[in-house]
């Protein structure tokens, strides 16, 4: 079924707020790296897993939950490519 | 002896300081006594052991009478004991006609040797058996070293078969979507130089089907591998939703009709039900699994055909797979669970994984796998899972039609990149929308107005999900509420069944979905 024009706008919006996120997401990386603290990327993580699900972005979606995992296992050398590889594919997307 | 020696203490002067030395250098005592227990002779050193100093003539003292009633024609010697001293002593009794002498002498050497040859011995003795437990470990670990090993081969020869399977079962669709498109490619230069024909217009459209097939075969093989690293991980979630069966059961048939008929086997799928079609399940994994399932029956079955049976009956949706393919020795029956195996000797190839993945994905969709087969009879496989009834499909794709105003709905999200989604797709099938941005907007709003029902996001700035709801239950309001988070940990949806609520949506969640719960959420209510 074809989006009506209003939700192909708003699509597009949010299509169109990736640079800003991939923005966000590289000011992370170098909280990552220098081990600051994460409760705020978890947050925003959680957030953009559940709107690029919603905007059918199934890999982004996916691979915010992983780097939720790391962090939740404390795992950062983990979270560091999974934080890249997110920044990349939102570049991309 | 006793008499010669008693003879010469007597009389000669000279052994008898030889005597004296003797008794001095080898700490020697001894005393004698007649028949009527009188002294008759002693040593002036009996006290450097702790025993009194005897008199002659004088009746033997209590503390040394202990070789009384010992036989007094019996030469004798006593084991080492201690004397009152403590000094370790060593006692000969030379019994007479007339007298009983007793020689006691110092055993400190014979008993330190002793017990230097005990400790040896003991220490031998314990050597001995840690040699033993060691030889013990050192066969344990040997066996145990041969276990692993035996596994590390096990474990070995099924990732090569694995990969070895990989890539054939990677190879054949892919030269087939290779072959195809290139056909269609020379089909397209044909049309091109406009000598196109309607047949080859309808080979083209079946060329496109065939990649299309492969290309869906190769994507159903990636997900089951990417699916069996999430196996260890738990990452497997089951998303029910409103499902028609009957649509499903007529996919699965057309998606694997043209895998049987290569195979020139019959494929026959029947779904019978005692109560409409639209259940409750996540209609993608049942997909997966009787892909799977059916998948393998046909690649098993070279001659005869394979059954899929589904009957839906009081919530309960019961399947059954049966070949008439080649069977599974009972040996193997309880391998092929096991990722990556697969029986030598069949001529198949494949990952080894599709078995794995679709019994964990039935016993999470709460059923259980079970398999018959036997050599040369073929195999059935059969399984159940519940499947609740949801409103007919015509009620909530008409939703918009029917109540522009009947369902009215508070959308409480702090992402506006959801909220803007979520309300637009509801507003455009009719539903009235309503929406905050964090818990205590949602309660406010509750407490001023009445809804058909709440959309709660559970991470809110402010107050949370959570915490509305539990505000909402204080204030005794009814209104349904249905989650929507992007968490799929149990914990939290645990808390949402506990909080009361009417049910628990994962992000992503399509406006069908949606749409399907608030009815059902409604129905219920």
């Amino acid at each position: 079924m074809t989006d009506s024009p209003q939700i192909q706008e708003i699509k597009a919006r949010y299509k169109a707020s990736f640079p800003e996120k991939a923005n966000m997401l590289s000011g992370f990386m170098r909280v990552v790296s220098t081990g600051g603290e994460l409760t705020i990327l978890r947050e925003e993580l959680h957030k953009l897993a559940g709107s690029s699900g919603m905007y059918s972005y199934d890999d982004i979606s996916s691979l915010c939950r992983k780097a939720m995992q790391s962090i939740d296992n404390d795992q950062l050398e983990n979270l560091h490519n999974e934080l890249s590889q997110l920044i990349n594919l939102v570049e991309q997307s | 002896m006793l008499r010669k020696f008693s003879r010469v203490v007597s009389i000669n002067q000279t052994q008898n300081t030889i005597n004296k030395q003797l008794v001095s250098k080898l700490q020697l005592a001894y005393f004698a006594v007649d028949p009527q227990m009188n002294v008759c002779a002693c040593s002036s050193n009996l006290t450097d052991y702790g025993f009194p100093q005897l008199e002659c003539g004088e009746p033997i003292d209590d503390q040394i009478d202990f070789m009384i009633g010992l036989d007094a024609e019996t030469e004798l010697d006593l084991p080492v004991m201690s004397s009152p001293s403590g000094i370790p002593i060593s006692i000969n009794m030379m019994p007479s006609d007339d007298q009983l002498t007793v020689l006691i002498s110092n055993a400190s050497v014979a008993t330190e040797q002793r017990q230097m040859l005990q400790q040896a011995a003991n220490e031998n003795e314990l050597l001995v058996e840690k040699q033993k437990k060691l030889m013990f470990d050192l066969e344990t670990a040997s066996i145990e070293l041969e276990k692993k090993n035996t596994e590390l081969e096990e474990a070995s020869r099924l990732q090569t078969s694995f990969l070895s399977g990989v890539s054939h079962e990677f190879r054949t669709p892919l030269t087939s979507i290779i072959g195809y498109t290139n056909l269609v490619q020379k089909g397209i230069e044909q049309m091109s130089r406009q000598i196109a024909s309607r047949i080859a217009k309808q080979d083209s459209f079946s060329y496109l089907n065939a990649v299309q097939r492969s290309s869906k075969h190769l994507l159903s093989l990636v997900e089951n591998l990417l699916d069996h690293g999430k196996l260890d991980s738990d990452e497997i979630f089951i998303h029910p939703k409103p499902t028609d069966l009957a649509e499903l059961f007529d996919d699965v048939e057309l998606l694997l009709a043209p895998l049987s008929q290569t195979k020139d086997i019959e494929l026959n799928v029947a779904f019978a039900s005692s109560e409409g079609n639209y259940v409750i399940l996540d209609d993608s994994r049942l997909r997966q699994c009787l892909i799977n399932l059916v998948g393998n029956a046909i690649k098993f079955t070279d001659v005869g055909g394979v059954e899929l049976l589904a009957h839906l009956d009081n919530e309960e949706l019961r399947i059954q797979v049966k070949d008439t393919g080649m069977g599974i020795s009972a040996d193997n029956l309880e391998k092929i669970r096991l990722p990556f195996y697969q029986v030598a000797d069949t001529g198949k190839v494949g990952t080894g994984l599709g078995l794995t993945i679709t019994e964990r994905i039935i016993d999470l969709m709460g059923g259980e796998l079970a398999i018959e087969s036997e050599v040369g009879s073929g195999t059935t496989v059969r399984f159940s899972m519940p499947a609740p009834q949801a409103p007919q499909e015509e009620h909530f794709s008409n939703l918009a039609a029917e109540s522009n105003d009947s369902l009215k709905v508070l959308l409480a999200e702090d992402d506006s990149d959801i909220a803007d989604l979520v309300t637009m797709m509801l507003m455009e099938r009719g539903v009235n929308v309503t929406r905050v941005a964090n818990g205590a907007l949602a309660v406010e709003a509750l407490h001023n107005d009445k809804f058909d029902l709440v959309l709660m996001d559970i991470h809110m700035p402010i107050m949370t999900g959570y915490e509305a709801i539990a505000e909402l239950n204080k204030a005794n309001i009814k209104t349904p509420v249905v989650v929507m988070s992007a968490s799929g940990i149990e914990a939290d949806q645990k808390k949402a069944v506990d909080l009361g609520c009417a049910a628990y949506l994962v992000k992503p969640v399509s406006v069908d979905e949606i749409i399907a719960v608030a009815k059902t959420v409604m129905i219920d209510d």
